[in-house]
């Protein structure tokens, strides 16, 4: 196996392979940093490119364009709080922050960073671990799943600020809104109201870029500034406290998205708001998560990378895509003739072997590429609003669109635009109604696929082991966060009193 | 009490309220297997648990409410309204007109709110950010505009 890495890496290295990686890296980062195209859409637009090329410097390049978009996305959520995709949503919240105070360039670059360290630690894990994490993977069914989501679910109450009623309302609106359209089970009509239009249901990019990015636009422009930020530049690079704290961050981070990037169906968003969670509750100060703290950035990054990357190894020893993104990668190795499965490691050792040393490499190629580039994107926080405005409602518009060529979700984004004003307006979270839309279908559906595995019997849930656990810590996360804010409430009180 | 009903506990309550009539109606769909919970269901318990909050924010939520969401309702003129005019105008406008003359539009009156000076700079503005994109989506990475 260590002879098979040697020679793999070796193979990459060789000009003509290290040239289709850059370039897939390169090319991966510009189209990913466009609002609305997700790495899936990155990845089908490119993937006629790679029919000019071998299979090996195919693949290779198709590697470096996943890793390119999935850093792409994160650039636009720091810099202007366009999030490109639900995965990127996360590092909105204190990304923006971080630029509207002049330190758009540490975010940047912790990005780059903590999607590096995930991507390094996700490539040893395929190269070591990767059937025993597939059979690991293949034992999740739908109540283990509900499990997960349910636990995701209380990061609601950690977004909700100082207001839990708020927080919770807003994240049940979003699981509301998450059932317009055809049910995913039955196929019936909810909440369409005669309306043929709204059966196809609202996609979650252009209720992200409305509430995120057309919201945003809309408070700028009554606040009349001038730019994002004004005045000099901070530090590209993250030096010191500052540096351990990202670091840190990423690195629990990309255990986390490593670790359930296996898992089919695991969408990067689920595990970003999961480790934006995480670093909140082991942060000595969680008030400061959402104005501008790095480890909201290094974390939800480097879990969204590592997700992105162990989601090979179903793909690679099972031929499973857990992801759309791999549904087109296995498209590709369908091309090439390359039949993913078991047999992989010995029918194609070559390419499965130069397609690992690619992993490394690619990511190595991300950071050396965009580290520079820090500087140059930081930049865009000082131009003149009155440009970048249309340039910004211009782009999230025209990323919508291209979704699925309908002018339905251009609507969508206007209407959740305002909607986004006017919740930031009003004092209402965000990112709770986000996350009520992201989780909601998968928590309906787990739950109901469940209880017709059991016939509608709830101990489903508990006689699975892995579903108990997670639905335990769920319960006692929500406990744990009630009781704080109550403590926190009475102290207030016996203060008033004195 | 009308005093306290403030407009985000109605709307807690009018979704609610959708929500709870359209989940009455598919209690009785006919389903082609046997679904324990069913698409009504779910969503009468989604929308019972917004009745819920919907009914303590009544009874508990801030009853002050912030100078800032006064202030919004005040604004009708401002550059906020002006901008959701022109996305609606916008949205309207494309499938007609076509992607080239909407954008242009688009970009001309959206600069000319966020502050750009003269009206000439807006055209040329307009004029520049529509081929731009129109070059950039259309020829180069062969993304369909409307």
């Amino acid at each position: 196996m260590h002879v098979g890495l040697v020679w793999g890496i070796i193979n990459v290295l060789s000009p003509v392979n290290l040239a289709y990686c850059l370039v897939g890296v390169f090319v991966g980062t510009l189209v990913g940093v466009l609002p609305g195209l997700g790495p899936a859409a990155t990845v089908a637009i490119l993937l006629p490119l790679t029919n000019y090329f071998p299979p090996i410097g195919g693949m290779v390049m198709m590697a470096g364009i996943i890793y390119g978009a999935m850093y792409g996305g994160s650039t636009t959520s720091i810099l202007v709080n366009v999030p490109g995709e639900s995965s990127s949503a996360a590092t909105c919240l204190d990304g923006f922050p971080m630029t509207k105070q002049g330190r758009g360039g540490e975010a940047l670059a912790i990005a780059a960073i903590g999607s590096f360290i995930a991507g390094t630690g996700g490539a040893i894990l395929i190269t070591f671990a990767a059937p025993a994490l597939a059979s690991f993977a293949l034992s999740f069914g739908p109540p283990e799943y509900f499990g997960i989501v349910f636990f995701s679910l209380t990061v609601i109450l950690s977004l909700s600020g100082a207001n839990l009623l708020k927080g919770v309302s807003a994240g049940l609106i979003g699981m509301v809104i998450a059932c317009i359209g055809l049910d995913p089970v039955s196929g019936q009509e909810r909440l369409v109201f005669g309306s043929t239009t709204l059966l196809m249901g609202l996609n979650v990019v252009p209720v992200l870029m409305g509430l995120f990015g057309i919201g945003e636009v809309l408070t700028s422009i009554e606040e009349k500034i001038d730019a994002i930020y004004q005045g000099k530049l901070g530090h590209l690079i993250p030096r010191g406290k500052e540096l351990r704290k990202g670091l840190f961050a990423s690195i629990r981070g990309s255990i986390l998205g490593v670790l359930t990037g296996v898992l089919p169906g695991m969408i990067p968003a689920l595990t970003t708001f999961i480790s934006y969670d995480i670093e909140k509750r082991l942060s000595k100060y969680p008030e400061k998560f959402g104005t501008g703290c790095i480890e909201g950035v290094a974390a939800p990054e480097a879990a969204n990378n590592g997700t992105a990357m162990t989601g090979f190894i179903p793909l690679m020893a099972f031929g499973i895509p857990t992801a759309p993104i791999f549904a087109i990668v296995l498209a590709a190795f369908m091309m090439y003739g390359i039949k993913p499965g078991p047999l992989l490691f010995i029918q194609h050792a070559r390419f499965v072997w130069t397609l690992l040393g690619s992993m490394y490499l690619g990511n190595v190629l991300l950071l050396i590429l965009n580290l520079p580039l820090v500087g140059f994107w930081a930049r865009i926080s000082l131009v003149p609003y009155r440009f970048l405005c249309p340039l910004i409602l211009g782009l999230c518009f025209v990323g919508t669109y291209s979704l699925r060529n309908s002018m339905f979700d251009v609507w969508t984004t206007i209407f959740f635009g305002i909607v986004g004003y006017v919740m930031r307006k009003a004092n209402w979270p965000i990112a709770p109604l986000i996350l009520g839309v992201i989780l909601g279908p998968m928590f309906e559906m787990h739950f109901r696929a469940s209880l017709q595995m059991s016939g509608g019997s709830p101990g489903i849930f508990f006689t699975s082991p892995i579903a108990a656990v997670f639905i335990a810590l769920g319960f006692l996360s929500i406990l744990i966060i009630i009781g704080r804010k109550l403590l926190n409430a009475r102290k207030k009180m016996q203060k008033n009193l004195h | 009490m009308t005093k306290f009903l403030k407009k985000d506990t109605l709307l807690l309550l009018v979704l609610a309220a959708a929500g709870i009539y359209d989940g009455v109606r598919l209690l009785g769909a006919s389903l082609p297997f046997d679904d324990p919970i069913g698409p009504g269901k779910y969503l009468i318990f989604l929308s019972g648990m917004l009745l819920i909050c919907g009914v303590v924010s009544f009874f508990y939520g801030e009853k002050r409410e912030t100078i800032a969401s006064k202030q919004y309702f005040l604004k009708f003129r401002g550059p906020v309204s002006q901008l959701i005019v022109v996305f609606i105008l916008y949205a309207i406008a494309t499938p007609i007109i076509g992607y080239l003359p909407s954008s242009v539009l688009f970009f001309v009156f959206s600069s000319k709110i966020a502050g750009v000076g003269s009206w000439i700079r807006s055209v040329i503005l307009g004029l520049a950010f529509a081929g731009g994109f129109i070059f950039l989506f259309k020829y180069i990475a062969s993304i369909p505009l409307p």
